[in-house]
């Protein structure tokens, strides 16, 4: 009941937002566009312009809270973010490479958003690599913490190497935008519900590994081969986002605790409630991004975090106070 | 069924945690493991399960190297309870107990058997574990375990580390009858715990280890003797009472 509530809401929102802009529409115009009936230019905004972007804004969100909500469990601690796989910083790496070195014919090709796509991947495996011959959930938690210092250090040096228009991209793609998304990018992005539909299907192992990788085995779960299963679908699911439209901060961490408090830890429940509201606020905050200082663009990665920052504060407080109640 | 060790050795680096451990657990049978902290118990649970591999030595399921089964079909006959779960996320005790029939995959009965062990154990399904009790805990713990094995009989095995630990008295006595209940269905036991006179009470036999070594294995009779005790536990022990009113308890002085 309220996942399906949850997915009213997301449907009414991706279509409301499609009224948000520079350019004011009204629900007859709107009406026209959709009959076909509309206005050249109208239909352009909002055929080929605002509902791909809409779109790709609930795909991505989704792809970075289901992931969210998988990596915590996976990592049984609630402040476990997707990041923590390297792929966000991964990304960047590449992007900022892309941007900076360029790197001939192969390159072109793959575009910036290929390249945060392979960028993500790759980090991906060397987090993975690492973390098993270690043998363990806290050396790949290490590994992360420290491939992802390894990766933002290289996108700083590619940063002060760089002219004043490269600084500018890789400054805006590491702030996260969903500003010129197309339906080629929207096509891309439909590998995301994918994945998170196999991050789904491995919710009652989920469930499992929060006791322990110990019970897990009792309980005829492999911990060593979830773990490789969910994270790739994570770096999948995470990596075609932040390949297309940037670091969006937070969403990944905030979405899963607020489901997870008002909903219950269960993954059957946790994955698909979290991909419905990361869509949801993801979509939210990039119709704020484009009205908040219209004509001109906020990147929505700076409202997550500022919004998402200061909200996870409270939300810890909230726990806290309710933990020590009990 | 059946569980063997042949000569069952385990070391980690130099250090050896169990040496040359004989055993046979069969159906319908309840085995105690009494021992001091340290001695081997939990490995000895591990090796079992075949969870832990062994330095040397053999486990057999039914005359089978353990290896020989999958994770999955070792599941569906092997339920376990370790001492501590990791579990911090607040899922609710009867989610808590449907984790235990995940090697069956996500079957109806799984609702059945969760809410009929809620009933057994006197849980609340709705309450949330992280805000319970350390003893409420165990007993969600158990009543999940006890999931895995629900309404399998002989086929199964349960291997139980500390279950006591945490509860209160009605509770250990709740857990104690059940362990006789499904004994008499032909569920195999190993229970690991403290309480001497407990263990007398539900063993059909008692293993007793000290230093990774089986010191006596056998009937109640047989092994639980002050000299055994003493050698088990390194501390001068006091016998209570005579014959099925006997109990033990460490010297004071």
């Amino acid at each position: 009941m309220k996942l399906f509530f949850l997915t009213c809401l997301l449907v009414c929102a991706v279509f409301a937002s499609l009224f948000f802009g520079s350019v004011a529409i009204s629900l007859k115009d709107m009406f026209l566009v959709f009959t076909g009936e509309g206005q050249a230019s109208l239909s352009t905004i909002v055929l080929n312009i605002r509902l791909p972007r809409s779109l790709l804004a609930m795909l991505v969100g989704a792809g970075v809270a289901a992931s969210g909500a998988a990596i915590q469990g996976l990592f049984r601690n609630p402040l476990a973010d997707p990041a923590l796989i390297g792929v966000s910083a991964g990304a960047a790496l590449f992007a900022a490479l892309f941007v900076v070195v360029g790197g001939g014919q192969g390159a072109a090709m793959l575009g910036i958003t290929g390249s945060g796509f392979l960028g993500g991947v790759l980090a991906t495996f060397l987090v993975l690599f690492v973390g098993r011959r270690g043998g363990g959930l806290s050396t790949m938690l290490l590994a992360g913490i420290a491939i992802n210092a390894i990766a933002l250090s290289g996108v700083g040096l590619l940063s002060y190497l760089s002219s004043d228009t490269q600084l500018r991209s890789i400054s805006f793609w590491a702030l996260g935008s969903l500003n010129g998304a197309g339906w080629s990018s929207v096509s891309f992005a439909l590998v995301i519900p994918i994945a998170v539909y196999f991050i789904y299907r491995e919710a009652p192992n989920l469930n499992v590994i929060t006791l322990g990788d110990e019970e897990a085995e009792y309980l005829g779960v492999s911990h060593t081969k979830l773990q490789l299963r969910i994270v790739l679908l994570c770096a999948v699911a995470v990596g075609i986002g932040v390949a297309l439209t940037g670091v969006i901060a937070f969403l990944g961490l905030v979405v899963p605790h607020l489901i997870r408090m008002t909903l219950g830890s269960n993954h059957q429940t946790l994955i698909p409630a979290s991909a419905l509201l990361g869509g949801l606020l993801l979509l939210m905050a990039d119709v704020l991004s484009r009205t908040l200082l219209a004509p001109a663009e906020l990147p929505v990665g700076i409202l997550t975090a500022l919004v998402g920052g200061p909200f996870f504060i409270y939300l810890i407080l909230y726990e806290q106070k309710t933990r020590l109640a009990i | 069924m059946k569980l063997k060790l042949n000569q069952i050795s385990y070391s980690v680096k130099s250090k050896k945690i169990l040496t040359g451990v004989d055993l046979e657990l069969r159906a319908g049978q309840t085995t105690v493991v009494l021992g001091p902290n340290g001695a081997g118990k939990s490995s000895l649970i591990k090796i079992l399960s075949g969870y832990l591999q062994p330095s040397s030595g053999e486990v057999l399921i039914d005359g089978q190297a353990v290896a020989a089964h999958s994770l999955a079909q070792r599941s569906q006959k092997i339920a376990v309870l370790t001492q501590r779960s990791s579990l911090d996320f607040p899922f609710t005790a009867r989610e808590v107990i449907q984790m235990g029939r995940t090697p069956f995959g996500i079957t109806d009965d799984r609702h059945g058997v969760a809410d009929e062990l809620l009933d057994v154990f006197g849980i609340s399904g709705g309450q949330s574990y992280i805000s319970m009790s350390g003893g409420e805990q165990q007993l969600v713990q158990l009543a999940r375990v006890f999931a895995q094995i629900w309404g399998r009989g002989e086929d199964v095995f349960l291997l139980l580390d500390e279950p006591m630990t945490a509860l209160d008295l009605r509770h250990q006595a709740l857990v104690a009858r059940l362990l006789e209940e499904k004994s008499q269905e032909g569920t195999g036991q190993l229970v690991v715990m403290h309480d001497i006179n407990l263990a007398a009470e539900i063993a059909d036999q008692i293993i007793l280890m000290s230093s990774g070594q089986i010191v006596a294995l056998g009937s109640v009779d047989e092994t639980l003797t002050v000299d055994n005790l003493e050698k088990t536990f390194n501390t001068p022990i006091l016998r209570i009472g005579e014959g099925s009113m006997r109990f033990y308890r460490a010297s004071l002085r």
